[in-house]
């Protein structure tokens, strides 16, 4: 069933702007003007016929009035007034409301830094517990606080001692003054302790991966220019179907690149240099990509060749526009552009938006009409952040069976764990227990907002006959007010958050 | 004859600056260095007050407590803990552990002497 669109504020709002009355406009559209009063006010749904009619009335573009958006960003405002923060001055949803379909360019700014904000506040929460638990602040703060209660000790009793003899009173001020230096020394060593740590945290924390994980999260996981370049190139290579993109990469490699492409046996021996496939010869050469690889990791693995031979400037001007530290870092940020540019031939935006939009993100849908594996979809559900085109932001993250994090992007605000496993709270390794099968998972975090997901396991091939494939879990969540577009979620009420937490263990 | 206040504490310096104060306010003071020490003392020759020092070496001020508590012949001992500002956490652990008082350092001199005072039953001398 189609879903019903309400977008009476807007459509009020650009009637007003032209200066027509309801009247005037509903002879227009050929409608009556109750009917354009009920639908002004949310009493009516937009019907198609009438959309269309409005596309032609008012300045909008075509879609516009569908109210997704718009829905979406009402939903994220909701949330991000119910922060305690403005607990005094909390804005009611008929405001939100007309403010969304007025001014959305105002709506954007300020869910961009109230994101920002959240992220900046965790960062200093964290900040405070990893200082609180050091050893070296505790062991400090223990002789800083033993130094002051000598000081103040003895100052008071040369003060409250006017009968002190001179060999007391020159041996208690020998300790404030021994006392003192040493406080001294010890405040010197604690900011040089601040500073190290500060400057730790600025350079030497990073690791290659943190670097590509922070490149995304900069460019909030959209790259324009990849975007371009993969739809450039479906029009060089007419725009194929999803069945069809395969022969058409085969043949693009061949003629354009001097690439030819294999497929070779499980049995060949010795096993492919990077796996599952290799790339002999730097101009022109050989693509050898192993028999086991679904059809979406060969179309993903020529789509990144692709990527990385006839579009390596483009990999390169876009990588110039941060900062990377080190060549592996380098090396993995390319590596992470061209699996971008990969996702985005096989999965194009605006036909993915509106199909996930469409299909309410059931992933399985999906997968069928783009032709490509669960975790590519869940991957390029988290590059939907087209400034005015925006996705639900999701976050996404691949852990082990020892629940080590693989891979972590997230656009929803929750913050994904830098290093080590994560917590079973996280309900992702739950997944193991029902392999294939999708799961769905609720869970209050840090922040104290509650995160809606889905999880499932995918598995990798083998590189050798007889050989098991890795197994991975995937999931894919979402902040609750935007868990309503995933049909996943269906039947559950978040308005209630116990009756979707899990109950607390005791 | 005098009451007795063993100050059991490990830094040179507030062993010295308490054994003062307690001797200036008409106390015999002992002094112990760490848990072990303390609880040696107790046994030989048990004091009216204990200023019990937290982070103490080999044997922490807690335990020291717990083994003065647990010996009904020490019962009436009065322990003030001092402890560190900033860890409320030792002050109630301390409290639910038997303690009958405590004070924060860095600490007030005079509201050490005043608390000693006033859990033996001392009134201050006036001027």
């Amino acid at each position: 069933m189609a879903r019903q669109i309400f977008a009476g504020r807007k459509i009020r709002h650009l009637r007003a702007q032209l200066g027509l009355t309801q009247v005037a406009m509903a002879g227009q559209l050929d409608i009556s003007a109750a009917y354009l009063n009920l639908v002004e006010h949310n009493q009516r749904p937009l019907s198609r016929k009438l959309q269309k009619k409005l596309e032609s009335v008012l300045p909008v573009k075509e879609g516009e009035l569908s109210g997704g958006e718009e829905a979406r960003m009402l939903s994220a405002l909701e949330e991000l007034f119910s922060d305690p923060l403005f607990d005094r001055n909390r804005p009611g949803g008929a405001t939100l409301g007309d403010f969304v379909a007025v001014h959305p360019e105002i709506c954007r700014a300020v869910l961009k830094l109230y994101r920002a904000f959240r992220n900046a506040r965790e960062d200093r929460l964290k900040a405070r517990e990893s200082l609180s638990a050091d050893p070296y602040f505790a062991d400090t703060s223990h002789k800083l606080l033993t130094q002051l209660t000598s000081i103040r000790s003895f100052a008071e009793i040369l003060q409250d001692n006017d009968d002190l003899s001179d060999h007391q009173r020159g041996r208690f001020t020998d300790v404030l003054v021994d006392e003192s230096k040493k406080l001294t020394l010890m405040v010197g060593e604690l900011f040089d302790f601040i500073n190290g740590e500060s400057l730790e945290s600025s350079s030497l924390s990073e690791t290659p991966t943190d670097e590509v994980v922070d490149m995304l999260s900069v460019n909030d996981h959209y790259f324009p220019e990849l975007e371009d370049a993969a739809e450039q190139l479906r029009e060089r290579i007419g725009n194929p179907q999803p069945y069809g993109l395969f022969d058409a990469l085969v043949h693009y490699l061949d003629e354009q690149l001097g690439i030819s492409v294999e497929i070779v046996p499980v049995t060949t021996q010795p096993s492919l240099k990077k796996g599952m496939w290799e790339l002999e010869g730097e101009d022109g050469g050989v693509l050898r990509l192993m028999e086991t690889l679904s059809v979406s990791s060969l179309v993903f693995r020529l789509a990144r060749v692709v990527a990385e031979v006839a579009y390596a400037d483009v990999l390169e001007k876009t990588l110039a526009r941060g900062h990377v530290s080190s060549d592996e870092a380098r090396r993995l940020c390319l590596k992470a552009l061209g699996s971008y540019f990969a996702g985005a031939l096989m999965m194009p935006y605006a036909a993915f938006r509106q199909a996930a939009l469409e299909l309410r993100h059931d992933i399985d849908l999906l997968r069928r009409r783009f032709r490509v594996g669960f975790e590519q979809v869940c991957h390029r559900l988290t590059t939907l952040q087209k400034p005015q085109e925006e996705g639900v932001p999701f976050h996404f993250v691949r852990v082990d069976l020892a629940g080590q994090i693989s891979k972590r992007f997230s656009a929803s605000g929750l913050r994904i764990p830098r290093y080590g496993v994560l917590p079973a709270q996280w309900g992702v390794q739950d997944a193991f227990l029902k392999p294939g099968r999708i799961s769905t998972h609720s869970m209050r975090a840090e922040d104290m907002a509650i995160y809606f997901s889905i999880t499932r396991t995918v598995t990798k091939p083998g590189t050798m006959v007889g050989q098991a494939g890795n197994t991975f879990a995937v999931s894919l969540g979402c902040e609750v007010s935007f868990a309503r577009h995933m049909v996943y979620a269906d039947g559950l009420d978040f308005t209630h958050p116990d009756s979707v937490l899990p109950p607390v263990k005791k | 004859m005098p009451q007795t206040v063993l100050v059991v504490e490990d830094e040179p310096h507030i062993v010295d600056s308490l054994s003062f104060l307690m001797k200036k306010a008409g106390f015999d003071v002992f002094i112990a260095r760490d848990g072990d020490a303390a609880l040696r003392m107790v046994e030989s020759c048990p004091p009216d007050l204990m200023l019990l020092d937290i982070m103490l070496p080999r044997r922490d001020g807690f335990d020291v407590l717990k083994s003065v508590r647990s010996n009904p012949a020490w019962r009436d001992i009065r322990v003030i803990l001092l402890t560190a500002k900033g860890r409320d956490v030792d002050r109630l652990k301390g409290m639910e552990l038997g303690a009958d008082d405590f004070v924060t350092k860095p600490f007030s001199t005079k509201e050490v002497v005043r608390l000693v005072r006033q859990h033996l039953g001392v009134e201050e001398k006036t001027a």
